[in-house]
């Protein structure tokens, strides 16, 4: 059964204010024992992959980006991007 | 007993676009929020492109360190919240599902005592926070993102170490060997960022963060030893925590352990699909790859018959080193070496000397050709040197400016002996009573003639004088 | 004039100068205003099309080049970035989002002179199969505006179906194409992964996901893929298909082919007239000359868990970057402590987006990756396997392509494993990397039913000429708005 601090500490982990915690609690839980049936696979089954060879990755050039991008993110004090402090 | 393992953060500052978009790898010197693009500031949307230069020079940063290098490698994404972390997750590398990191298992030889690299992983930087005023005051930072995505490779050690020496030795060696290598210029602030595990017999591991500078790191590392065990010795617990320099106080102080626990939720990165390195290729990576100190140090003593001590010197700093293989050929490979660890050293010990240095190396073979065929002593040549590395003109034009030619012919030389001899009449008495004081005489003529007087003629007319 | 014109007859009809660039998007607008107060297919009307209308005008009329799409007016999902045009994903937290680029997909669609028509409703950040689950309200199905069209790409197919646009470009994690295109009577294709770039498609499952095609013919639905499939320098994970004209000899038939019916999609848990349905097409199809036989994948089974234990697990990482700093709504950082803001502006998800990050972070949680995360993974990798054996047996696999026929809004909004049923014939596809489209069908009690088939990976070409051949034996009616 998920509790309710679980679903605390997940919201905490993923930053999310959530105030009816019992609400999650409850559709979370029905979904995860839903997931359960996955544990009952016992595979060895390796896992897939998508492949690049070295030689096609990207050529390390410097291009600038061709517009002032700042100017389309929220900005102030010139060209800063402003955040609120971690404490 | 004292345990001691390293996580080094070196950016490969010699690459010129990051880790995964177009923009500059090194940041430095923009005004803030310039070198950035959808990419590195994580704008919905926008997919990873992975630099290929990035990962061959983080291979032969793994080679070197005598790492293996997997025939595949994979990224992940550490997931946490940062301000300076635009997508909220870090691309990176992760080895618990089997070796995917760029290294693994390498080992590397450190006076004698064995240091062993348990991983190499690439990452990517994230921006930086700038405070106005005082931070513990201010309630909002500003973010620059122009070094987010800055191409890294981080380098764990195992605790192997035992003192804080031997951590300030090896970072040494290793920030000699990135330069070295061509990937990095270690030398720029924030290059390579140094955290350390520390831990004693009855402790925990304490992680040391934010040391800013090398020289910090052995006293941040000394300082920590003494606390824990002064708490051992107080029979307290060594909780394991992160802790942070604190610069100013010269202490090391616990992070926040408010922050709840943190849970990274590794998982893979499939915007950046595996990328395969073929044994060739890594073959050719290996032969391409700039020669080892060590190897140029051997090369020096044995082909040139360079002291081990001035080969030392030379081969250990890129700088140095990459002037005088540009310089130097069979027969003057010798004085180019003496005039590099002697003369040049003063003038290029910091890295502002050394942009502003304008000497080239034609200069050091022209300067060495000239003392092997006697058209310039070595005294002239330090004054030489000097000028050469303020103004940058060739050697024939300062030689002449300066009047530094050598003087040979016996005439002039004796005109001058003369007068010297008409001034010291104490010191030529007491010469013709002990040759041995001769050499004052020899000196007063260099003197007059600024250097410039060949010492084996002068010392022989002075002879003859004496007799 | 007609607004049902496929993409083909548009063309034609604008060589010909029976119809100018802009009368047919002048009408198509005037379409958008007098049918989307009910439908709702739109978040974001083009306001420059008339004009771009004109400028494509003068350009035919003095001979000059123009691209293959000659103008014409294609919607998109509204998670696909369209540099000038909002792009919200029906979320608060982009309420106000103007991407700064064009997505590769609408680059090339540009180039080939498409205008870009307006962009459309879908479940928030594409998380859901109803288009209930958007910031902005639910589209309406356009053949009865009580039901649901289906999702997540809801306003692509429901702008197709009732003629607000020629063509859409949706995204499909997990059938979000498809689905919606069998519950509004269109064509939808999921290409295979890798096939059509994701540069610009804001992410939700990476791995999984693809930009795929609506529209009212297989044709259309093989123009545009000659037009947005190739390799992209800006999708590391797209790949080499080669050079292939999907158009080319769509119309060869199906003779002599084999087609696998899925066991686990037949029958079991399946509405009634959707099984009769899929009888009734694979019997058309037999008698076209196919060689259709019972084939068990049977993974199926687990197919939505490992589905949605990934794709919650990417979104939660996908998500995070969302903190309302770089962009986002107004909201001030002032007095507000880092962790505080951003959970503060978090907090405007939608509540299905919230519980799927929530069970995302909770299948990667240490202690949980192994048992989900990992687990899931290998399912489908296994899943994988077994589609590629099930390939070596038979040339096309088919299943009806959602278990139910379209329900009434509301019905089941509540009930999460009622809607992860409604996924269990399309993830697979998803999971296995490979193409599978949505095929209308029959039209029951005035309600769609699609038809989905699957080819093997790079086999689209394949895929549409027995979508071509099954399309043929049908004659729908339009839909009724």
């Amino acid at each position: 059964m998920v509790t309710k601090e679980e679903i605390q500490r997940l919201a905490n982990l993923i930053k999310i204010e959530i105030n009816e915690t019992e609400k999650y609690v409850e559709q979370v839980d029905k979904v995860i024992r839903y997931f359960d049936t996955l544990d009952k696979i016992s595979s060895t089954e390796e896992i897939f992959s998508q492949d690049l060879a070295l030689e096609n990755l990207r050529p390390d050039e410097h291009i600038p980006y061709k517009e002032k991008l700042i100017e389309k993110l929220k900005n102030s004090k010139g060209t800063f991007v402003k955040a609120p402090k971690l404490i | 007993m004292t345990k001691i393992g390293l996580e080094i953060h070196c950016q490969l500052t010699k690459l010129k676009s990051k880790l995964f978009c177009s923009c500059k790898a090194d940041y430095r010197g923009f005004e803030p929020n310039i070198n950035i693009c959808p990419i590195c500031v994580g704008l919905p949307g926008s997919l990873p492109l992975l630099n290929k230069k990035a990962v061959e020079k983080a291979a032969m940063i793994a080679m070197r360190l005598g790492c293996k290098v997997p025939p595949k490698i994979g990224f992940f994404r550490k997931n946490y919240f940062y301000p300076d972390l635009p997508k909220n997750f870090q691309i990176t590398q992760y080895n618990v599902h089997g070796p995917t990191s760029i290294g693994s298992e390498g080992q590397i030889l450190i006076e004698d005592k064995m240091i062993r690299i348990s991983r190499i992983q690439i990452e990517e930087d994230p921006g930086r926070l700038i405070y106005e005023g005082d931070p513990s005051k201010s309630l909002t930072t500003f973010v620059d993102y122009n070094r987010s995505g800055t191409p890294l490779v981080e380098i764990v050690t195992e605790p192997d170490f035992t003192t804080p020496k031997q951590v300030r030795t090896f970072v040494n060696i290793l920030s000699d060997l990135l330069d070295n290598l061509g990937v990095s210029d270690t030398s720029l602030e924030g290059a390579l960022r140094v955290d350390a595990n520390v831990s004693i017999d009855k402790g925990e591991k304490v992680e040391i963060k934010n040391i800013g500078s090398f020289r910090n790191l052995e006293k941040a590392i000394h300082f920590e030893l003494i606390r824990q065990e002064s708490l051992a010795e107080r029979g307290m617990p060594i909780p394991s925590e992160t802790r942070q320099w604190d610069e100013g106080r010269k202490i090391t102080i616990s992070a926040r352990t408010k922050e709840e626990e943190q849970d990274y939720r590794y998982f893979p990165e499939s915007d950046v699909p595996h990328v395969l390195i073929k044994d060739q290729l890594l073959e050719k990576l290996k032969e391409n790859m700039p020669e080892s100190i060590i190897s140029k140090r051997e090369r020096y003593v044995e082909k040139y018959g360079i002291p081990n001590q001035v080969a030392e010197v030379l081969s250990t700093d890129k700088f140095y080193s990459d002037l005088f293989e540009k310089a130097h050929n069979e027969n003057n490979a010798k004085e180019i070496a003496n005039l590099i660890t002697t003369d040049l050293m003063g003038l290029a010990d910091t890295k502002e000397k050394r942009d502003q240095l304008k000497l080239k190396p034609q200069h050091l073979s022209d300067l060495a050709d000239a003392i092997l065929n006697n058209k310039i002593t070595r005294i002239s040549a330090k004054t030489a040197i000097h000028e050469i590395a303020k103004t940058g003109k060739p050697l024939s034009e300062i030689t002449s400016e300066l009047d530094l030619g050598r003087v040979d012919d016996e005439s002039s030389l004796l005109n001058i002996i003369d007068e010297v001899f008409a001034e010291e009449k104490q010191a030529v008495e007491d010469a013709k009573q002990n040759i041995e004081t001769v050499n004052y005489l020899v000196g007063k003529v260099m003197k007059k003639t600024k250097g410039k007087a060949n010492p084996s003629v002068t010392l022989e007319i002075i002879k003859k004088k004496l007799k | 004039m007609r607004l049902s014109v496929s993409a083909t007859e548009y063309r034609d009809q604008i060589r010909n100068g029976t119809v100018t660039v802009e009368e047919f998007v002048s009408k198509t607008l005037e379409k958008i205003k007098k049918v989307d107060e009910q439908i709702h297919a739109f978040i974001t009307v083009n306001d420059d099309a008339i004009n771009q209308a004109r400028n494509l005008d003068k350009k035919l009329k003095a001979k000059e080049k123009v691209g293959a799409c000659l103008g014409m007016p294609i919607s998109i999902k509204d998670n696909i970035c369209t540099k000038g045009i909002k792009t919200t994903c029906a979320s608060k937290l982009l309420q106000d989002f103007v991407a700064p680029y064009d997505a590769t997909v609408i680059s090339r669609l540009k180039a080939e002179d498409a205008i870009i028509i307006g962009k459309t409703n879908l479940d928030e950040f594409a998380m859901g199969l109803t288009t209930e689950f958007s910031c902005y309200g639910p589209t309406k199905n356009p053949w009865n505006i009580d039901y649901v069209p289906g999702g997540s790409s809801g306003g692509s197919a429901a702008a197709v179906s009732a003629c607000e646009s020629i063509v859409s470009l949706g995204s499909d994690t997990g059938g979000s194409v498809r689905n919606p295109a069998s519950f509004c009577s269109v064509f939808g294709l999921k290409p295979t992964y890798g096939l059509v770039s994701r540069y610009g498609l804001v992410s939700y499952a990476n791995s999984i996901e693809q930009i795929g095609p609506m529209a009212r013919t297989v044709e259309d639905i093989a123009f545009l893929m000659n037009i947005i499939a190739g390799q992209d320098p800006n999708d590391n994970t797209t790949i080499d298909s080669g050079a292939v004209d999907y158009v080319d000899d769509l119309d060869v038939g199906i003779s002599g082919k084999k087609i696998g019916v899925v066991s686990e999609m037949m029958g079991e848990g399946e509405q009634k007239e959707v099984t009769e349905s899929t009888r009734n097409a694979i019997s058309k199809l037999e008698e076209l000359g196919a060689d259709c036989e019972e084939i068990s994948i049977s993974e199926v089974l687990h197919s939505v868990a490992a589905y949605y234990t990934l794709t919650a697990a990417e979104a939660s990482s996908n998500l995070a970057r969302y903190d309302n700093i770089r962009y986002g709504y107004d909201f001030g950082v002032e007095g507000f402590e880092f962790n505080a803001y951003i959970s503060r502006s978090r907090k405007n998800f939608g509540d299905e987006v919230i519980r799927r990050m929530l069970l995302g972070t909770y299948v990667l949680s240490s202690g949980y990756f192994g048992k989900y995360y990992m687990k899931a993974q290998q399912v489908r990798s296994l899943i994988k396997t077994q589609v590629e054996r099930a390939f070596q047996k038979v040339d096309l696999l088919i299943s009806p392509t959602v278990p139910s026929m379209p329900f009434k809004l509301g019905e089941k909004i509540n009930d999460e494993l009622a809607l992860f049923r409604l996924d269990v014939n399309t993830v697979t596809a998803n999971l296995a990397n490979i193409p599978a489209i949505s095929v209308p069908f029959e039209v029951k009690n005035g309600l769609p039913i699609g038809i989905q088939l699957f080819a093997g990976h790079l086999q689209e070409k394949l895929l549409f000429q027995a979508a071509h051949a099954l399309s043929k034996l049908t004659k729908l009616p339009e839909s009724p708005i």
